[in-house]
């Protein structure tokens, strides 16, 4: 059986049908390549999914003040790369985000809502994931990789290794320059690691997450507000939950 | 017999007839990610493990299609010399 298909048939237990989903493609083995041009339409149908969002994150531009959200860069990986490219036919809604954005999958008005100034905290896209009950997949993906949205409960939880920064950044959208001053909720030295594992064997233990292993990787699903809550709760006794020291 | 440095070299030839990216090198990392360094991605893997089992006729399984087995030039060509 295919991992899509193992996840469809427990995804199909939830009657909720928002997903965020993030992936290390690979996963898909030899089904890969003939997916190539249409994988985000394979996604949405094999999950039957309400409105299905992607990262399209851009890491490797923090040296950049200049970011053109049309453009498609290799090293975002397979799975954004696709995102963006179906977005950029009008066919999707990618968010305006210098750093975390995301590719939704249609386009909703409540999308619009979402504040692209910042990463994280309030009303950012994680706030909005965890708002509207979408369900956090993490399809293969490795575990420091696929769990972004600890970030944002970090900041949520102003963790105290962590600081509110500001930069500026020229975004190239919707064919114009928007100048905008960027929130991040940075790291404050290098003296520590981030380190999701114990988190995620929390979440799963108290069934806020699910796994499902295969093919020497593993499928990970819960309801981002579950997610959210017990991480927060830990986070509060327990600040130094989501790092270990260097 | 391949030595693991002939499968290393095959795997650079390989990779430098299919992605320019590779030609620009002045040194192609042998023991570092070429996903998280950002010149391949993952139909890339895919790709280069179709290559590798044609080529030496072996067979390479999903689960071993993982950063701890494949995760550099250095592994895919171990592994590539264990199964012949």
């Amino acid at each position: 059986m295919l991992p899509i298909n193992i996840l469809k048939e427990k995804l199909n237990l939830i009657e909720n049908k928002n997903f965020v989903f993030h992936s290390d493609l690979t996963i898909f083995g030899r089904e890969l390549p003939s997916l190539k041009g249409r994988l985000i339409e394979y996604i949405y149908q094999e999950l039957n999914a309400d409105n299905l969002a992607i990262p399209a994150f851009n890491l490797k531009t923090n040296n950049k003040d200049y970011i053109d959200m049309k453009s498609i860069d290799l090293s975002m990986g397979s799975l954004p790369v696709e995102g963006v490219k179906v977005c950029n036919e009008n066919k999707g809604y990618r968010t305006p985000n210098p750093i975390h954005s995301y590719c939704f999958f249609p386009e909703t008005n409540n999308i619009k809502l979402i504040n692209n100034n910042k990463s994280f905290g309030d009303n950012s896209v994680f706030d909005f994931f965890i708002k509207n009950d979408f369900i956090w997949i993490n399809f293969g993906a490795s575990i420091d990789s696929g769990f972004t949205i600890f970030h944002h409960l970090e900041n949520i939880a102003k963790v105290p290794y962590r600081k509110q920064i500001e930069f500026n950044r020229n975004l190239f959208t919707e064919g114009k320059i928007k100048k905008l001053c960027f929130e991040y909720y940075a790291r404050k030295n290098n003296s520590f690691s981030q380190n999701f594992h114990p988190a995620v064997k929390y979440l799963i233990k108290i069934n806020a997450l699910n796994e499902i292993n295969m093919n020497g990787k593993s499928i990970y699903f819960g309801l981002s507000k579950n997610i959210s809550e017990a991480i927060l709760n830990k986070l509060t006794n327990e600040p130094y939950f989501l790092i270990k020291n260097n | 017999m391949n030595k693991q440095s002939e499968i290393v070299d095959t795997i650079i030839d390989y990779l430098k007839k299919g992605n320019p990216v590779y030609n620009d090198l002045q040194e192609i990392p042998l023991d570092k990610s070429l996903v998280e360094l950002g010149y391949m991605d993952s139909f890339g893997v895919i790709d280069i493990v179709t290559f590798l089992e044609g080529n030496y006729s072996i067979t390479i399984k999903d689960d071993e299609i993982t950063k701890e087995k494949f995760g550099s030039i250095n592994k895919m060509a171990k592994l590539v010399k264990e199964k012949i």
